[in-house]
């Protein structure tokens, strides 16, 4: 009976110091691959967009040529869900000792990054309006639209046409507060119902919209998450609502809704290259999605900055000096919030097609 | 569009999704005395085979309806024959069934979502043709107002069938007293079968319904069901007369409550009726 709790203890011994001393190196053998572990909605309501991103991420690693060093992506499903990310990220970390972790929108942004930082795991986000994701944080970065830019090309296309009252119908989640809140900063007289809130698990938007008509609004404006699209388009053709149907990175969502919402205007983070959208149509026969370019550009940067260094310290400054960084979105500059902003375009929905309004 | 009559269509069309969720929910509880998790996921299960029979395979419409009914029915017979029934042959208590319903319907959540992937989908197959009817003002689409009819069809159907057969009666002798109704003579085991076919059958008719108005996605089992128990205690659970008043209560709570308030607190005003009834009605409404 001794020898068999000695054995067990010199076992756990054995499993702790192992565990301890493999996840304090913090650079990488020779032989050792860097792994990049990819957090996205593979499957569930926004998979249409996680899958085209895991497509890009593996294009990117492919493309890059010849390396010093060799890298493993390792890819986790979390269905958008913060819960299932954390889980995701934990499991990156404690088993498979990733040196950088790139998420998905705003909620799993918010979520990760503050146990990246704690981690000395460097996290980029990547769909992700909200701003405050990477502030005040060394090994946190966004490659994604800031709200500023997306309210203010929305608010100059709304005042092109006309549009004086436009009712928002606003899920309460980080990423879709955080473009409301720029866009009320923009011009807080355009809007009404600007303090409405609705749960993101809700899908009857019966009441709301039907205030939305009460207040005689000439357009609604949609900040909504993945899997409430279609049923809330469906419910203001429903009731009869004629007005536009706008939004602010909301519409390309779901494929169901598309002929819907034909004919409609608004406002989305700029395209990638043509090369790109060409050489991933060669390659996965269909076109990317929304994030797809960044996904993209987020993995050459980050294969760059370790070819340059190992320890991940010096890789996050050189990801922090990232200047004229030739990426798919245009040239990348890093700000000083740790955030790589893009351009915002005005689209319209063309017979089933997203289409750039120039 | 006038909004007084749009409110109350709204409630009412809310109401309505809430009684068929409701009846089968009140009718299994009667029954079986025990909180049935798995009616949340069997109304899914229904719009699900909806989708596979009518929009996949394409084959007719009332057809396909029939089949989604009738997976729903065979699945809740299925797992009463395979769960339910040797858990209530062990006399298992009342909270080890709802444990077990809680699993069932996790499992069968998850094989739902990888049958049929998360994505939302709708189940109509051209939006175009659907009907929409104005009301005083208010507008009600074809599919709502099926909603409504089969609500109050099924709750006719129920009251009178309860009431008037004798397998009505037979369902009320073992909702009043199970060993008691074994001693008459009463095959309890086997009413209780027919009762989950019945429930699950409306449940999943629930499911392909919803499916039409608004769109399915495997997780939605979870908030009909919460809906569904909040109706059942505002009503009196097991009452299928008080479910169906307690729906229309609680559609036209949570709408006229987010008239002036934002849409978010929907669910709290919900459950703020559940615990207003508990205090100080916890019977509900038909219970005295």
């Amino acid at each position: 009976m001794k020898k068999i709790i000695v054995g067990i203890v010199v076992v756990i011994l054995i499993v702790v110091g192992v565990s301890y001393f493999g996840k304090n190196s913090s650079q990488p053998t020779a032989k050792e691959s860097i792994k990049i572990g990819v957090i996205l909605p593979l499957s569930g309501t926004a998979a249409l967009i996680g899958e085209a991103a895991k497509n890009s991420a593996i294009l990117a690693k492919e493309s890059f040529g010849k390396t010093k060093n060799t890298y493993e992506l390792i890819f986790e499903d979390d269905q958008i869900d913060s819960k299932k990310t954390v889980l995701a990220f934990r499991k990156l970390v404690d088993m498979n000792n990733i040196k950088a972790v790139i998420t998905g929108f705003s909620g799993p942004g918010n979520a990760i990054a503050p146990l990246a930082e704690k981690e000395h795991v460097i996290h980029f986000s990547i769909g992700s309006t909200d701003t405050t994701i990477p502030k005040n944080k060394k090994f946190v970065f966004s490659h994604w639209l800031l709200p500023e830019k997306q309210a203010e090309v929305y608010i100059k296309e709304a005042k092109i046409r006309g549009l004086k009252k436009i009712a928002m119908i606003v899920v309460n989640q980080q990423g879709t507060i955080a473009t409301r809140e720029a866009l009320l900063k923009e011009d807080p007289t355009i809007f009404i119902l600007k303090n409405d809130t609705i749960s993101p698990e809700e899908r009857d938007f019966r009441t709301i919209i039907t205030k939305a008509k009460n207040e005689k609004a000439d357009a609604l404006m949609l900040l909504i998450l993945p899997g409430q699209l279609t049923s809330t388009v469906k419910q203001i053709k429903d009731l009869g609502i004629t007005v536009p149907l706008t939004s602010a990175g909301s519409i390309e969502h779901e494929k169901e809704a598309v002929s819907l919402l034909e004919g409609q205007w608004y406002v989305n983070p700029g395209g990638p290259s043509d090369t790109f959208v060409e050489k991933y149509k060669e390659k996965y026969g269909n076109l990317p999605q929304i994030g797809s370019g960044n996904v993209y550009d987020v993995i050459n940067i980050l294969i760059s900055s370790f070819e340059k260094s190992k320890g991940v310290e010096n890789v996050v400054n050189i990801i922090s000096e990232i200047k004229d960084f030739p990426g798919v979105m245009g040239v990348l500059d890093m700000d000083s919030e740790g955030i790589i902003s893009g351009t915002a375009i005005v689209k319209k929905i063309i017979n089933g097609k997203f289409v750039e309004v120039k | 569009m006038d909004i007084l009559p749009q409110l109350i269509l709204n409630s009412v069309i809310a109401g309505a999704i809430y009684a068929l969720v409701a009846l089968g929910f009140n009718l299994i509880y009667g029954a079986t005395k025990f909180f049935n998790m798995t009616h949340g996921v069997i109304a899914v299960i229904g719009a699900y085979a909806f989708l596979f029979f009518g929009k996949t395979l394409g084959l007719n419409l009332f057809l396909s309806v029939f089949i989604g009914v009738a997976t729903a029915a065979i699945a809740g017979y299925g797992l009463d024959k395979l769960i339910y029934l040797p858990l209530r042959k062990r006399k298992a208590s009342n909270m080890a069934l709802l444990i077990a319903s809680l699993g069932a319907f996790t499992a069968l959540q998850a094989i739902i979502a990888i049958l049929f992937t998360s994505q939302f989908q709708t189940l109509w197959r051209n939006y175009s043709t659907q009907k929409i009817y104005e009301i005083y003002g208010g507008v009600i689409t074809q599919t709502q107002l099926i909603i409504l009819i089969s609500g109050i069809l099924i709750t006719a159907a129920l009251v009178l069938s309860l009431k008037y057969t004798l397998f009505g009666k037979m369902v009320r002798a073992v909702s009043d007293d199970e060993e008691a109704a074994k001693i008459i003579g009463i095959n309890t085991n086997k009413i209780i079968s027919r009762v989950f076919i019945i429930g699950s059958a409306i449940a999943g008719l629930a499911g392909i319904l919803i499916g039409f108005d608004t769109g399915i996605e495997p997780t939605m089992g979870m908030s009909l069901l919460l809906k569904g128990v909040i109706v059942s205690v505002i009503g009196g659970v097991g009452n299928i007369y008080g479910g169906f008043l307690g729906a229309f209560l609680l559609g036209f709570a949570e709408n006229f409550g987010i008239w002036k308030i934002s849409g978010e607190w929907k669910d709290a005003i919900a459950f703020a009726l559940l615990i207003i009834f508990l205090l100080f009605r916890p019977r509900g409404i038909m219970k005295k």
